[in-house]
């Protein structure tokens, strides 16, 4: 058990370390959706309404740019063989790295978008809900993230396959996420589709890191 | 032959976009097949007369 | 069933049923199309416009059907390591995407001059959508990944993560309440299509059920050349360097 911890804990302090992956992460959320009031124009209505699926579609994005760095250095630098030497099921060796990952990618774009939530005039009680979605949502994008990481590890160019493989499986977190924030600006109520942005992640947790640990077993063949 | 003819065009492009589609499908893959099993047919004829010629 | 899992096997049984499948594709269409475009009557609501039924719903059905035994194919790659499997699964790939393609475009093509609307991101439209993308990335992997063995299981692994996607199309129109309209074959109460329109529309679903086994053959068939192709020109680079 203290070996899931502490390879927890080696993700993160390697993130602080070579820092710079973190920060261009959440870099890239903030330029990213800032595009959008340049690009819309600053009518602060228009933008109040496009701000839930805005946040979301480049939450979705910043999160795709982290998963190359998840398998990558390990299996480059022979580290990836070493994990699977651990007293550890692969499975918990997945499960390690997703929650890492969540951690180092997608707990700041939580932190973060309430900020620019504001800043798109997004109305207050919708700001908390968006929060909470992405609460909810994240670690779905993170477990299904992973597993498109290890399925594509080592593979030529495997950005653009990768983006290909999950975007899809990413389409309905995105529907869920975002319309939990529709629902709640039109009055119809967030519980349901917040609920089922609970169930999807829990799923996501559960199943994930095994076919995540077949698809290193596959990689590292 | 339809009494509706103004929405004739799209009843026609629905059509040829199908037919099209399963056409360039269907040729492609007989193309393949064949100039792969051709390619197979011409290898392995090659493949015994090489070792024919190591055995001598 | 293993019989057919031997590759000379599967190209003896191909050779009988592929003729056979053909002439059925032919037969169901010419009569389907006949039935379809003259025979059967124009919808008293929507026209003649109805006639894009006839080849919109059989490419729906073959587009989630072929999907199912890419699934399937795969399920037995991994589970039993069955020789074929893998290359089913990989020949019926172009042609799902293909019949997804046209119920997505006719879909569209139908849509514009009956509700007005080329595209809505309704749940029906968007997860038929989402399935010709799990078909591209399906195909990407094995485009993308030299080392075949991989590619096979990799993809194997995608094609069972997208099968969650079946269940949402087909139940979609009833969980949400859509503009597509609503299950009118596999419904509790029995069809509700009128019986004129019903003989089209199943001449149409043979013809492309025995399209669809047609062109996976002739790909399975082209798969093993290929297979063979690597394996003899192997053998031929090692008797070279001797």
């Amino acid at each position: 058990m203290s070996a899931f911890f502490s390879l927890i804990r080696r993700d993160l302090s390697l993130a602080w370390k070579h820092g710079n992956a973190l920060l261009m992460a959440l870099g890239f959320f903030i330029i990213a959706i800032s595009l959008f009031p340049l690009s819309l124009g600053p009518d602060r209505e228009t933008l109040g309404r496009v701000a839930g699926g805005v946040i979301w579609v480049s939450a979705l994005f910043s999160v795709m740019l982290t998963l190359e760095r998840v398998f990558g250095p390990d299996h480059e630098d022979g580290s990836l063989e070493q994990l699977t030497l651990l007293p550890l099921p692969l499975g918990m060796v997945a499960l390690a790295k997703t929650i890492a990952h969540w951690i180092i990618a997608s707990l700041p774009l939580v932190l973060a978008a309430p900020l620019v939530a504001v800043a798109l005039n997004l109305p207050l009680n919708q700001v908390g809900i968006l929060a909470i979605a992405l609460l909810l949502g994240t670690p779905a994008l993170s477990a299904i993230g992973c597993l498109g990481a290890a399925l594509t590890l080592g593979v030529r160019q495997s950005g653009v396959i990768l983006s290909l493989l999950i975007l899809p499986l990413f389409v309905p977190i995105l529907i869920f996420g975002a319309g939990a924030v529709e629902a709640s600006t039109n009055g119809t109520g967030a519980q349901g589709a917040l609920q089922i942005l609970g169930a999807i992640s829990l799923i996501a947790i559960v199943l994930g890191p095994p076919v995540t640990a077949s698809a290193l077993r596959l990689a590292m063949e | 032959m339809f009494e509706n003819m103004t929405h004739g065009p799209f009843i026609l492009a629905s059509y040829a976009v199908a037919f099209g589609v399963f056409i360039s499908v269907g040729v492609a893959s007989w193309r393949r097949a064949k100039k792969l099993e051709r390619q197979a047919e011409s290898l392995k004829a090659q493949v015994p007369s090489r070792r024919r010629k190591k055995a001598s | 069933m293993h019989r057919f899992a031997n590759p000379t096997q599967f190209l003896k049984l191909a050779r009988v049923i592929l003729p056979i499948a053909l002439a059925i594709m032919v037969i169901a269409l010419l009569s389907g199309l006949y039935y379809a475009l003259f025979s059967s009557p124009a919808d008293y609501q929507q026209g003649d416009t109805v006639r894009i039924m006839y080849i919109h719903v059989p490419a729906a059905i073959m587009g989630m059907g072929l999907y199912g035994l890419m699934g399937v194919a795969s399920f037995a790659g991994l589970l039993w390591r069955h020789p074929l499997a893998h290359l089913t699964a990989k020949a019926a790939a172009p042609v799902g995407a293909a019949f997804t393609i046209v119920t997505l475009a006719t879909g569209s093509l139908w849509g514009r001059p009956m509700w007005g609307t080329w595209w809505e991101w309704d749940a029906r439209m968007t997860s038929v959508l989402v399935q010709l993308f799990l078909y591209m990335g399906y195909m990407a992997i094995w485009q993308a990944m030299d080392d075949k063995e991989r590619a096979a299981k990799t993809a194997a692994i995608v094609a069972l993560v997208g099968l969650v996607n079946l269940p949402i199309i087909k139940f979609s129109v009833e969980w949400w309440n859509t503009l597509h309209q609503p299950a009118s074959i596999i419904r509790a109460g029995g069809p509700t299509i009128d019986a004129s329109m019903r003989m089209p529309l199943a001449l149409m679903a043979i013809a492309a059920a025995a399209y669809a086994t047609s062109i996976v053959i002739l790909r399975i068939r082209a798969e093993l050349a290929a297979k063979r192709v690597d394996a003899l020109q192997f053998a031929q680079a090692q008797v070279g360097e001797d």
